[in-house]
């Protein structure tokens, strides 16, 4: 039976470890490859990792660091941020990543989705979609979180679902760092309204948090940040905490 | 972590098709072979002991660019005139078979008899088949050794191998329907899941592939 994922989300910008309130507000948490070689060792599911500044500072993805974490991972990892080009794409999985995030560059030219999937599977095509409620309604913003695009969410999800992305990392920005539980109507507005996996983020601060995503809102994973870095919360407390209320998770194996 | 304090003394090969990563395949094969080449050209795979095809992409993407470097029937002589053991990893697993199915159909290696077509899917399932999943062991299998049963792997994929042999199928995933996990025919080998992202699990398939495949 497939599993449900937990996924440490990590923010990366110039070189640290951040992560903030409501998609501003970054403060320094630390670095990456310790954080990956720790994750790593504590047998995550997935890890997913974001480079915040790159979009808005208009840089290439940092393929060289990249490359770096990668070799510290040995579960599957996401990486996005800045990735604007089917070269991008294919040099960020040169270096190591399984999966590219993609997000501000496609509202420019959606057609990036589905080059990336014709050439490298939509498998490894993962598509952010930042949201915040503008009027009432769950609204794209792009550049982390500050750009707004205008699209509603649920058009632009179905719209990257026939382009050809592989899973839907869906964020609701306005609870991102606040440890306030998910977005559970839009989260399972949108897992209703596509045929990919979708990963919950935004909001997740204690245990119920992640069982309510996947028990009300159906998601296929649960991604957080901010828990692990200010609580005591780890990967494995919120796996055990979804087995006893019968959700399948992987507990992982010792050999 | 469990650290493999002796390297096992082979060459193992893994084969760049050009479209797939190679960094973590190769990290997980050097903390468990004594030497890991990447294979580019046909002539290189002269000085190997065993071969890794690994694979994200498309079938006839990739098929294309191992027909344009030669590699085709190179990993074909390889593993069918000269025997040596071969692994194929998720799209590597699938160009194993006769034909693949995906982005219209494309002639494979031809090596275990099968087509690759797409998973089968029921009212509430999801294609891409991602996330972790348990495979359970059709009789002895090498791989599987010394990993508990019903362990779970990495996968991600929308496409599965039919074996024309059932024999070939090794080791079964549930997803909607049972696919093949593992195939088998001989000295050539496939696993539909990522062993080089599975963790512990799955550096143990490739210790195993590298001491007793």
């Amino acid at each position: 039976m497939l599993k449900t994922r937990v996924i440490p989300v990590m923010l990366w910008k110039r070189g640290t470890l951040v992560k903030g309130k409501q998609f501003d507000h970054a403060r320094n948490v630390g670095t990456v490859l310790p954080s990956i070689k720790v994750y790593n060792s504590r047998d995550v599911d997935e890890l997913v990792l974001l480079d915040i500044d790159a979009s808005t500072l208009g840089c290439k993805p940092r393929f060289l660091e990249i490359e770096w974490f990668a070799r510290e991972c040995n579960v599957p990892l996401a990486v996005g941020g800045g990735i604007s080009s089917e070269d991008h794409v294919e040099q960020v999985l040169r270096a190591g990543a399984d999966k590219v995030v993609l997000n501000s560059a496609i509202y420019a030219q959606p057609e990036l989705v589905r080059n990336a999937s014709l050439q490298f599977g939509s498998q490894c095509v993962v598509v952010g979609v930042d949201y915040r409620f503008v009027g009432g309604v769950p609204t794209c913003f792009s550049n982390a979180g500050k750009v707004n695009q205008g699209t509603r969410v649920d058009q632009w999800v179905k719209q990257v679902h026939d382009l050809g992305a592989g899973e839907i990392l869906l964020t609701d920005c306005s609870r991102d760092g606040m440890m306030c539980g998910y977005d559970l109507e839009t989260i399972g507005q949108i897992v209703d309204s596509v045929a990919i996996p979708v990963i919950a983020a935004g909001g997740a601060g204690s245990l119920d948090h992640f069982l309510d995503a996947v028990i009300i809102s159906r998601a296929d994973a649960v991604a957080a940040g901010s828990v692990f870095h200010f609580t005591e919360i780890t990967p494995r407390n919120i796996k055990d905490h979804l087995a006893q209320n019968g959700v399948p998770v992987r507990l992982g194996v010792s050999l | 972590m469990v650290v493999e304090q002796s390297l096992i003394e082979t060459t193992v090969g893994v084969v760049d098709v050009g479209i797939a990563n190679l960094g973590s395949i190769c990290r997980s094969l050097h903390e468990i072979a004594s030497k890991v080449v990447i294979v580019r050209t046909p002539d290189q795979l002269e000085n190997i002991d065993r071969l890794v095809l690994p694979g994200v992409g498309a079938f006839p993407v990739a098929m294309q660019r191992l027909r344009a470097s030669g590699l085709d029937s190179g990993v074909h002589v390889f593993a069918h005139h000269f025997q040596k053991p071969l692994l194929g990893i998720c799209l590597g697993m699938q160009l194993l078979a006769d034909i693949g199915e995906e982005h219209g159909r494309t002639a494979g290696l031809g090596l275990i008899a099968g087509r690759v077509r797409r998973l089968k899917v029921g009212p509430r399932q999801r294609v891409p088949h991602v996330g972790w999943n348990s495979v359970s062991a059709v009789g002895d299998s090498l791989l599987l050794k010394g990993v508990p049963l019903q362990t779970d792997f990495y996968f991600v994929h929308s496409f599965v191998f039919d074996v024309v042999d059932p024999t070939s199928s090794i080791g079964v995933c549930d997803y909607g329907e049972n696919f093949a996990a593992i195939v088998r025919r001989a000295n050539i080998h496939g696993v539909q899941f990522h062993p080089e992202k599975s963790s512990f699990a799955g550096r143990r398939v490739l210790k195993n592939f590298c001491e007793y495949c």
